[in-house]
């Protein structure tokens, strides 16, 4: 792939790649970096991609490859620091500063917010379907996992993500509707 | 070449054992197409599918309310400001120094004419000799006349001791820089 098309490609794919790092991290500044990694990714390894899927689905599995990655050494960041701090026997301590990322208002009132409590591959399942809105072959492409699979995660996230919901909200009919007031969309109360 | 988008090694946390875990195949018969049209998950409960639903329309508030590219033109936006404020307090400092410079040759102007007086109804007294010339140049071509321009005017002791701290100060910077005695300010 000539620098040229590369180019292109960027242009083209940009917008995309970067919704889905907003979904899924949460923050305007995080979905810049990872976008960016991904597309820096491509420009070095574009020789991997043979072009039997569509380009966009090989830069989503950059994209959520880092993602995870990213969400990783988080965990293990967070996971030493919990362990400096037992140590120490203090109470009462602030959460960690890594916390201060995830600081979008409108992200936190969203369902996002709660689909990232889900395991990341529920999380990206859904994230896939319904913000980018892949077919079911398409997202098992990017994932690499079979068609029942990607299937099995969809059932398995909404149901976890209900879950979530009721335990948060006691009854589910009280559900708030999130960004509804913002985005002046119909009342989805009544279905739920 | 294979198909294969995962950069890295990642099979140690592969979750998909987990996220199977209990699932009832029979209950759920999902299509597998894309669903860019109506096609939707119609086999899903209500509950699930308007949950898939809220998904969809959050994520299109949250890429619309933070599309690609704003944080970093905000952030350029920012900088620009600062930029912007930065430039203008310089542009400030150089009017406070022109301000101050004026008021200290105002000031050694009041003195010498008081002084001249003084020296036409006094009897001439030594006062030592000049400390500091300071000229007033009004123009870059003015600079050049310096010797013999009439906007140049002698400090003694006594002018100085009547000049208030900070026009002091400022002399004192001016000798200091000029070690022949002869200090020039310039606005």
């Amino acid at each position: 792939m000539s620098p040229i098309e590369i180019e292109n490609v960027s242009q083209l794919y940009f917008g995309r790649i970067h919704r889905a790092a907003l979904v899924l991290t949460g923050n305007p500044w995080d979905a810049d970096d990872l976008a960016q990694e991904t597309f820096l990714i491509l420009a070095r390894q574009a020789d991997r991609f043979a072009g039997r899927s569509s380009l966009y689905t090989w830069l989503y599995g950059i994209l959520l490859n880092l993602e995870r990655r990213e969400r990783r050494g988080l965990g293990a960041r967070r996971r030493k620091l919990q362990v400096l701090w037992d140590n120490d026997g203090a109470q009462d301590r602030s959460s960690p500063a890594a916390e201060a990322a995830l600081e979008v208002a409108e992200w936190k009132k969203s369902l996002w917010a709660q689909v990232a409590l889900l395991p990341d591959g529920q999380r990206q399942t859904l994230m896939l379907r319904f913000s980018e809105r892949l077919s079911y072959e398409e997202i098992s492409q990017v994932l690499g996992c079979p068609l029942g699979t990607v299937k099995s995660r969809i059932f398995n996230g909404l149901a976890s993500l209900r879950d979530l919901l009721a335990a948060e909200h006691g009854d589910l009919s009280q559900i708030p509707l999130h960004l509804a007031e913002d985005a002046g969309r119909e009342d989805l109360n009544h279905a739920i | 070449m294979p198909f294969e988008p995962r950069l890295f090694d990642d099979a140690k946390f592969d979750d998909a054992e987990f996220d199977d875990a209990e699932f009832d195949d029979s209950f759920v018969d999902l299509p597998t197409v894309g669903a860019t049209g109506d096609e939707r998950e119609s086999t899903l409960p209500p509950e699930l599918m308007a949950l898939g639903d809220q998904l969809g329309v959050d994520a299109d508030f949250l890429a619309r309310r933070f599309p690609a590219g704003s944080q970093r033109k905000a952030e350029e936006v920012a900088a620009t400001r600062e930029t912007l404020a930065s430039n203008v307090a310089r542009r400030g400092n150089v009017r406070r120094g022109g301000a101050a410079a004026a008021i200290i040759i105002a000031a050694i102007g009041g003195w010498r004419i008081a002084a001249l007086n003084h020296q036409h109804n006094v009897p001439a007294v030594d006062e030592g000799p000049p400390i500091v010339a300071v000229q007033q140049v009004t123009s870059p071509s003015r600079q050049t006349l310096a010797d013999d321009n009439p906007a140049t005017k002698e400090l003694t002791p006594r002018g100085f001791g009547e000049l208030t701290g900070a026009e002091q100060e400022a002399v004192l910077d001016l000798m200091q820089d000029q070690s022949s005695g002869q200090a020039q300010l310039s606005i």
